[in-house]
């Protein structure tokens, strides 16, 4: 194999790929990317077995035959000889196979020689057959999947909780009696908090998605980085596969087969009290009180009365911390009770959901310290977070 | 920087402890054995056993055989370690580098101690009467810059000296006369090898052959065995770990290999380490199980457990799983220990998901019910069945 092709097109998917590629596996041939020249252009893929990446690129191709080479290092060459170029200069590759798995790579000025492995050993690309794919709001979905990411855990924290849960769901509409329209959910959670979206997308009844499936975090984290960039992505569910395209890229992933547990049995359905608070105020207060924070002593109290709300870091370790913050009460909503309320929470969780909000003001809603906070806010539709409380 | 190690070392350990607390011993041939069966062998051996040709390893019956006037004692590894302890207590205050290698052996690292304590033979001399007053046990030490050659100058004395001091630069001609055996990390194999085939006896022999022939005879160990023959020992003085560990340990009164009254030993164990556990607020993440067999053979399991928990009838099982890994010989059993580290704190985090199981619901309340009662009336007020 032989093939030309510029750097910056090539880095820009080898940098897609190389984030698959599995570095400490005992398959060693799973460390590589394997590049295949053919016709029209050259094909990058790479897989860690339970995802697989592949995307076409122009390239001149001098002779056709694949290369399989470490990805790690692939990427390291291109990003260099991309950086070191003078500025205007049009930066070209060439990639050549030699005998016995050799590699050589050179930038017109660097020459590298690697040893590769043997491409026929690289496990092939199988898309599932049939599969309908949907064109989806590409914004939209890299929302869904930033604003749910941050409360899936790669730990096994009682359930297996390692992926985001999706599912479609019919929702009554509330201006037309009767009526019922389809939305999209995803749902993340490791067990001590969830976080929860709902969107409305064109075409979603006919994504094929009967019951709802589980998409690994790092495959999540894939689909996350091929529509940040582009308005439309193609995603399909199949044989327990997700596939996703992109003009010419295709992703896909296997879906975890675990149970994902009753989320709808913890979602409150009536709240005692509600607060309404501006965002940015209560993250950064939160921040403050993470200071004090060490892995033993990680909760923060919150105590809210009519004044306002308080909050309290302590660890007998280091000292105290205590910041105040004006809180308002929704309309309707009858002041606190006498003495006012305490609970106890992760300030790291608060940050977490915090951080991905966009709202201004946020409404948190509380039942008792043994049930979850419900974050909610008007800009941010369609999201809910619940943070359960620690014990006091 | 030359370093200054001492190997201090208190002779028959465990019988000079004994003498201390049975004075009547002083004077009289000693041995330490596992007693009901004759075919036992001896673990420790008093100087004055051994001038009667008593030694270390040797079978019961022979022993008594050689010297039947012979005092023997049932080993009492609690009593050993709480003198040890109290050994421990009392060096620390010499330096903070101090390596506990078994009992009644401890290494110490003096070096840069020389404004506060004088030279290393003189605090070697303070150390030996203060253990001597303190503790009234006679203890031996050997100095030199390395630990090795410090281990073997504590070896070398004779009854009457107490220091042997090997001066910087003086460890190659001090080793060098020694015979093989006394370094370490030769076996039995290779020690015959060197005796019987090369005629290889002092150490002088041994650092005079080349790289090569050591490599014939150690393989990979050969650069190893030529730094020591030299009185080369780059090992450092390891501080004692200071990890947190939970642990629990039963001698049993009669050796006994009954599964059934060895597992009710067990959880008992597993009861007392879970209750301290539980008080703490710490989940173990590992657990290890020590069986010591009446022929003083000692087998251990160590294993990381699957799930955070405290509670006895959830760590039980793994135990459980550790003693039929560890109990795998006829002999009886002597001693036991369970120990467990690697903790996670509890966080008072709730949980969104919780799933109730109400057998084990039942058990946690009947474990904290049982707590409540030890906690007014005593550990031996109420226990279960299968534990008695």
């Amino acid at each position: 194999m032989e093939i030309k092709t510029q750097i910056d097109k090539l880095l820009a998917v080898v940098s897609k790929a190389q984030s698959i590629v599995e570095r400490r596996s005992n398959m060693p041939i799973l460390s590589a990317i394997l590049l295949v020249a053919d016709d029209g252009g050259i094909a990058v893929s790479a897989t860690d077995l339970q995802m697989a990446f592949q995307e076409t690129i122009e390239a001149e191709v001098i002779s056709k035959g694949a290369v399989a080479i470490s990805g790690r290092k692939l990427y390291e060459i291109l990003k260099e000889s991309g950086s070191s170029r003078r500025e205007n200069e049009e930066a070209w590759i060439h990639i050549k196979g030699e005998a016995n798995n050799w590699v050589h790579i050179s930038d017109g000025r660097a020459k590298f020689r690697i040893a590769g492995y043997p491409p026929e050993e690289f496990p092939s690309f199988v898309e599932p057959e049939d599969c309908i794919l949907v064109r989806l709001d590409a914004p939209k979905i890299n929302e869904m999947i930033k604003k749910t990411i941050y409360a899936v855990t790669l730990e096994e924290a009682g359930f297996k909780l390692s992926g985001l849960f999706a599912e479609k769901i019919q929702k009554p509409d509330q201006a037309s009696n009767g009526d019922s329209h389809l939305l999209l959910r995803m749902v993340g959670t490791d067990g001590h908090r969830l976080s929860l979206i709902d969107k409305e997308f064109e075409g979603l009844e006919s994504l094929e998605l009967p019951k709802g499936v589980m998409i690994p975090k790092k495959g999540v984290m894939e689909i996350s980085k091929l529509s940040a960039d582009g308005d439309v992505i193609e995603m399909g569910f199949k044989q327990n596969s997700c596939i996703v395209k992109k003009d010419s890229a295709t992703l896909a992933i296997r879906l975890l087969d675990t149970k994902f547990p009753d989320y709808h049995a913890v979602i409150p359905k009536e709240m005692s009290h509600r607060a309404e608070i501006n965002r940015l105020e209560l993250l950064h207060a939160m921040k403050k009180m993470l200071i004090l924070a060490s892995d033993r002593y990680r909760a923060v109290k919150m105590a809210f009365d009519d004044s306002g709300l308080t909050l309290v870091s302590t660890n007998p370790e280091l000292g105290e911390a205590e910041e105040r913050i004006e809180v308002r009460l929704p309309d309707g909503e009858a002041g606190w009770s006498e003495g006012g309320v305490e609970l106890a929470f992760n300030a790291r969780y608060f940050v977490d959901v915090l951080q991905v909000m966009e709202s201004e003001d946020i409404q948190l809603g509380f039942i008792d310290n043994s049930r979850p906070c419900v974050i909610t806010g008007e800009a941010d539709e369609g999201f809910l977070g619940l943070i359960m409380p620690m014990r006091l | 920087m030359f370093r200054n190690i001492i190997h201090l070392h208190i002779p028959a350990f465990p019988i000079e402890v004994a003498r201390v607390v049975e004075p009547r011993l002083r004077g009289r041939p000693v041995a330490i054995a596992p007693p009901h069966s004759h075919r036992s062998l001896i673990v420790s051996v008093s100087l004055e056993a051994r001038r009667e040709g008593i030694f270390k390893g040797m079978a019961l019956h022979q022993a008594k055989a050689l010297c039947p006037h012979l005092e023997l004692l049932p080993p009492n590894p609690e009593l050993t370690t709480r003198a040890f302890r109290a050994l421990i207590a009392l060096v620390r205050h010499y330096t903070p580098v101090w390596e506990p290698s078994r009992p009644g052996h401890i290494y110490l690292d003096l070096t840069g101690t020389g404004r506060l304590w004088g030279k290393p033979r003189d605090a070697a001399w303070r150390l030996n009467r203060e253990i001597r007053s303190r503790l009234d046990l006679q203890g031996v030490a050997g100095i030199a810059t390395n630990k090795m050659v410090s281990a073997i100058a504590s070896r070398t004395l004779s009854p009457k000296q107490e220091i042997m001091d090997v001066e910087c630069g003086q460890e190659e001609s001090f080793m060098a006369p020694l015979k093989v055996v006394m370094l370490p990390g030769i076996g039995r194999f290779q020690l015959r090898m060197l005796l019987q085939d090369l005629e290889i006896i002092r150490i002088w022999q041994l650092a005079a052959l080349d790289m090569e022939s050591l490599r014939l005879i150690f393989g990979s160990r050969a650069p190893v065995i030529h730094q020591r023959a030299h009185g080369i020992d780059p090992t450092p003085v390891y501080p004692a770990p200071s990890r947190p560990v939970v642990s629990e340990e039963i001698l049993f009164a009669e050796d006994d290999n009954d599964n059934e009254r060895l597992l009710a030993a067990l959880y008992h164990l597993v009861e007392r380490c879970a209750r301290r556990l539980r008080e703490r607020g710490a989940y173990p993440q590992r657990v290890g199980l020590l069986l010591r067999y009446s022929d003083t053979m000692e087998i251990k399991r160590r294993m990381r457990l699957p799930s955070l928990t405290y509670w006895d009838f959830e760590l039980y099982p793994h135990l459980k799983r550790l003693f039929f890994s560890a109990c795998i010989r006829r002999t009886r059993v002597r001693f036991m220990k369970i120990w467990f580290w690697d903790f996670f704190y509890e966080d008072n985090q709730l949980c969104l998901f919780e799933q109730p199981c109400p057998k084990a619901e039942k058990n946690k309340a009947i474990v904290q019910a049982l707590d409540k009662i030890r906690a007014r009336y005593g550990e031996k007020a109420i226990g279960y069945a299968k534990a008695a």
